[in-house]
């Protein structure tokens, strides 16, 4: 049933995707850095190489070298392998990614995406939920308060905002009627009018929203927030198993990114004389920015008025905008 | 875009709903209303959930025929109706329970009596469906329900009572999956209907798989229906929950159970393999005989009737065996008039219910309670003595006739020996039955003070007791009727 | 292929389900339950039912047993609190002894299956019809398991609300 090519080919895709995408992230810290200290008239890091860009090598050094410690009172096994599953779920979900319109290589064609499944959305954010169990865990077992706080927070807020997040997107597809990102893609040819944004503007809010949260962004970092928990499920890491964490935080950032470009903003396809892969890479550069512009301008909310949002504004609004296009699709 | 799929209306029969849909609004309804108006009354509420209880009944008894209805999923016969109405008679007798002299928290709350119309319901979807997935959802439903209902009486052994019927409830819940998947899988169907007519074209082969089905929907539904070797929670269950729940507990999921059986088993005892007949067979002669053994070393009546109750649905199982249109009417019969005893006997006990433990240190009703009732409170010690004389299976008492026609039935059909079975079963019964009007007529009594026997009684209560012993003594003025009738019933729907 | 993938999913599948019977402490429990969870979801998704393994990863493990692990976290069981567990492995092994007829009765139950060797339809396990027929046929079980839930939630309501009456 399979054939070898087809397996190489797969292997091949998720090699080069997690390679790249782990890349970006950690450029995105970088970027992150540099964007926030523009908008606060800083000029951020500078010294290490030219405008400060090998800082990322420089990083990533310190990273690997550290000492990675594992405090005494700590569950060893589960603390060892909760920063794995953050970073492991967040590259699995990339499976159904579709990045690029395919192309033609050496007379090959080939798909930019690791394994079209019918299921594509349902997928990634069933991937993305079992997510949960990086901070979850690192917090149970790190036999420290703010840990274990952090991972209460984290659980309830994105059990919480998976239900936002799930109800916003259902409304797409309704007027879509398929759970592939490629068919979603596909029904957003026709130019920037087409764009399911104009249809479907609160489903977008929403799931930007959800999407803010489930990637712990500001202003919805309360899993995180320096002044309250300290670092929060993270507290007692260090070095590589540190670095994890925050690879799968910016890789599910990337994921967000591609998945609003591709399902509100017209995905891959061309538009006027931009091709469709340089589209995509300028829709989803916009959106890691906005994360970062977002945090430069917003203060952070209190863990109470997020759930108190989540369920009594956002979940309400998003069954009222499925209802809507349930009659409006009738 | 999707394709509309348009859907025939009036192909669906919706009048098959109406009797699920006004209980349901009606549980709806009262959480609404709970949720504006504080500290409802316990008798408005209980008062309003018998009224939709009756509305349920009117539209339950407007039966034409056996009727499909909701793409077939729900079905309308003869003993879903007779079902139907002794479950919902049942709850309207058993529900002003709650209005007794001393005030229980559970029976203030709304959501009391809302959780118990989502019960009916349940039980409502069980017999009216011979589609699996259906009846399994609405056991779980109606069990979901009677759980918290049980916890809800807010004593430490109520919440063992539910904790316990909980666990063995979601184990039998899984063999009841099991079965079906087994079901399903030999014969690409999950309606009983359907997987009569494939078995019975393919001869019941594979064999070993029927078998399989049958030995686990044997355990699943034995837990309902308390049949030994799963009938180890009863005891337990009865003792920890208040005495109306345990009496509604021995009477109505039981005829659900029973009517779900007789659905599926009769086909398979049918079928003329000897092996499924053995399963079915082994399980009634042990339910009744150790459940009989068991109740004779019982010191608490309560634990007795738990017993006892599992001994009777034993016999209803032997005519789930039995299986001519004789036997399940006297399957109906039994339960009816066994329906009006356990009504009076359970709500005897609920009305000498005393706060503390004062006869024994274990339990609350023990024996030694009664001994010498009739010096004290004449009238209570006759009528509980007639319950007990009832539930004997003593002529002319209601259940006497029950058993009688299951006897006859058995007879007519060559099962000799289990008429013997179940002749002996009932002389043994009357040794614990009679243990209880030993003690209340012939002992010395303990105390003197009447008041201890009477601390929960209420007007309400009172009559309820009056009308099962006005049931149960002028039983044999309907026996007649009733037989026609649900003979009538039985036989127009097959069985 | 198949058969490697197959045999590697169901060797996790058992190896989560036993050790959540042997493991001690309830969170590691749990865990290993995940463990069998996410085995079942690939067994799903080898079988083509893409929406049941979507909708398992989603709902068994991303929701429900992160509630299971959340609750047994805030329960903070000590392992004081534990039950002794004496001759527990001498029990589960007998128990497994005692349950190997049950399973061969099943299993050439399962072997014995008609169904088994018919061919499955062209668009199975596909979210479109399996949606089809849940919104038409299975109406009602559907629209009543909400009652369950219903049922289930106003318990937990009423439970949880308890002190204040």
């Amino acid at each position: 049933m399979f054939d070898t090519a087809v397996i190489i080919e797969t292997v091949v895709k998720a090699v080069i995707v997690v390679a790249v995408i782990a890349a970006l992230a950690g450029f995105a810290t970088f970027i992150e850095r540099k964007v926030l200290a523009f908008m606060q008239r800083r000029l951020g890091p500078m010294h290490v190489g030219p405008y400060g860009l090998l800082q990322l090598a420089a990083d990533g050094i310190k990273l690997f070298t550290k000492e990675d410690i594992i405090p005494q009172n700590a569950i060893k096994p589960i603390f060892m392998i909760a920063p794995v599953i953050a970073a492991t779920t967040a590259f699995v979900a990339m499976a159904a990614v579709p990045y690029f319109p395919e192309f033609t290589l050496f007379g090959y064609t080939i798909h930019p995406i690791i394994s079209d499944i019918n299921v594509a959305l349902l997928y990634v954010m069933g991937v993305a939920s079992v997510g949960i169990y990086g901070p979850l865990l690192a917090g149970m077992s790190s036999a420290n308060k703010w840990s274990l706080l952090g991972a209460a927070r984290a659980v309830v807020q994105m059990l919480s905002f998976e239900v936002v997040s799930g109800l916003s997107v259902l409304a797409p597809i309704m007027m879509i009627g398929s759970l592939s990102l490629i068919d979603i893609n596909d029904a957003q040819t026709g130019g920037i009018g087409d764009w399911l944004i104009w249809k479907q503007p609160l489903a977008f809010v929403l799931f930007a929203i959800a999407g803010f949260m489930e990637t712990n962004r500001a202003p919805f970092d309360t899993v995180e927030f320096e002044a309250e928990i300290v670092a929060g499920y993270a507290t007692e890491y260090s070095g590589m198993r540190w670095g994890l964490f925050f690879i799968g935080e910016y890789a599910n950032m990337i994921t967000i990114s591609v998945l609003v470009s591709i399902i509100f903003m017209g995905g891959y396809n061309a538009f006027w004389f931009i091709p469709g892969g340089l589209m995509m890479l300028l829709k989803v550069s916009f959106w890691i920015f906005l994360f970062l512009w977002v945090r430069a301008a917003w203060p952070h909310v209190r863990p109470d008025q997020l759930m108190w949002v989540c369920w009594k504004v956002l979940m309400p609004l998003s069954v009222v905008n499925i209802v809507i296009t349930g009659f409006a699709l009738l | 875009m999707l394709e509309p799929i348009s859907i025939d209306i009036a192909g669906l029969n919706l009048q098959a709903l109406l009797p699920m849909a006004i209980l349901t609004i009606g549980a709806l309804a009262l959480i609404c209303v709970d949720l504006a108006v504080k500290g409802l009354n316990r008798s408005f509420l209980t008062m309003i959930t018998i009224l939709f209880i009756v509305l349920d009944f009117g539209a339950v008894i407007g039966y034409k025929g056996d009727v499909r209805g909701f793409f077939d999923v729900l079905l309308i016969d003869g003993i879903s109706l007779i079902a139907q109405v002794i479950i919902l008679v049942a709850s309207a007798l058993f529900l002003p329970l709650s209005m007794s002299h001393r005030h229980f928290r559970e029976f203030k709350m709304a959501e009391f009596y809302a959780l118990f119309m989502f019960m009916i319901v349940g039980f409502q979807c069980m017999v009216t469906s011979d589609n699996l997935i259906l009846i399994f959802i609405g056991l779980e439903t109606s069990s979901l329900a009677l759980y918290t209902l049980i916890a809800l009486h807010n004593r430490a052994k109520a919440f063992e009572a539910a904790i316990k019927y909980f666990t063995m409830g979601a184990l039998a819940a899984g063999f009841y999956g099991m079965s079906a998947l087994i079901f399903y899988a030999l014969t690409g169907s999950v309606e009983i209907h359907q997987i009569e007519q494939v078995l019975q074209e393919r001869h019941f082969e594979p064999l070993v798989g029927v078998l399989a089905a049958t030995i686990f929907m044997v355990a699943a539904l034995g837990f309902k229906l308390s049949l030994v070797p799963s009938h180890t929670w009863t005891p337990d269950v009865y003792e920890g929950s208040s005495a109306p729940l345990a009496g509604y507990m021995s009477i109505v999921p039981k005829i659900a159970g029973f009517v779900v059986a007789m659905r599926l088993f009769e086909m398979l005892v049918a079928s003329g393999v000897v092996w499924l007949e053995y399963v079915l067979y082994a399980a009634v002669v042990l339910t009744m005989t150790l459940a009989n053994i068991t109740a004779l070393v019982q010191e608490d009546v309560k634990r007795m009737l738990a017993f006892s109750s599992i001994s009777h649905a034993g016999s209803m199982m032997a005519a789930i065996l039995i299986g001519t249109t004789q036997a399940n009417t006297a399957l109906f019969v039994y339960w009816i008039f066994f329906l009006f005893t356990n009504l009076g006997a359970f709500t005897m006990l609920w009305i000498v219910r005393h706060r503390e433990n004062l006869w024994d240190e274990r339990y609350q009703h023990p024996y030694t309670k009664f001994s010498g009732l009739v010096k004290i409170m004449p009238m209570t010690a006759t009528i509980m003595g007639i319950f007990m004389f009832a539930l004997a299976g003593m002529p002319p008492f209601s259940v006497f006739w029950g058993k009688l026609y299951l006897i006859s039935a058995a007879i007519n059909s060559d099962y000799i020996w289990l008429a013997v079975v179940i002749a002996l079963n009932s002389a043994v019964a009357v040794y614990y039955y009679m243990k209880l009007v030993v003690y209340m007529f012939l002992h010395e009594p303990v105390t003197i003070d009447a008041r201890l026997y009477a601390t929960n009684a209420s007007t309400s209560l009172k009559v309820i007791v009056g009308f099962a012993a006005i049931v149960t003594i002028f039983s044999i003025a309907f026996v007649e009727p009733l037989l026609q009738v649900i003979t009538h019933y039985v036989a127009s729907s097959g069985f | 292929m198949n058969d490697f993938l197959f045999i590697f999913l169901s060797f996790f599948a058992l190896l989560g389900a036993f050790g959540m019977i042997v493991l001690h402490q309830p969170v590691h429990s749990a865990l290993s339950l995940i463990v069998t969870l996410l085995a079942l979801a690939g067994l799903f998704a080898l079988l083509n039912a893409s929406f049941l393994f979507a909708v398992q990863i989603i709902v068994y493990a991303g929701a429900i047993l992160t509630l299971f692990i959340f609750i047994i976290m805030f329960l903070n069981v000590k392992e004081s609190n534990l039950p002794k567990e004496p001759n527990k492995t001498l029990y589960l092994f007998l128990g497994g002894i005692v349950l190997i007829p049950l399973n061969l009765l099943v299993l050439r139950a399962f072997y014995a299956m008609p169904l088994l060797r018919e061919p499955l339809a062209e668009d199975f396990g596909e979210i479109k019809p399996l949606g089809a027929e849940l919104f038409t046929k299975w109406l009602l079980p559907f629209e009543l398991i909400s009652l369950l839930l219903l049922v289930a939630l106003i318990g937990a309501v009423v439970f949880a609300r308890k002190d204040e009456v």
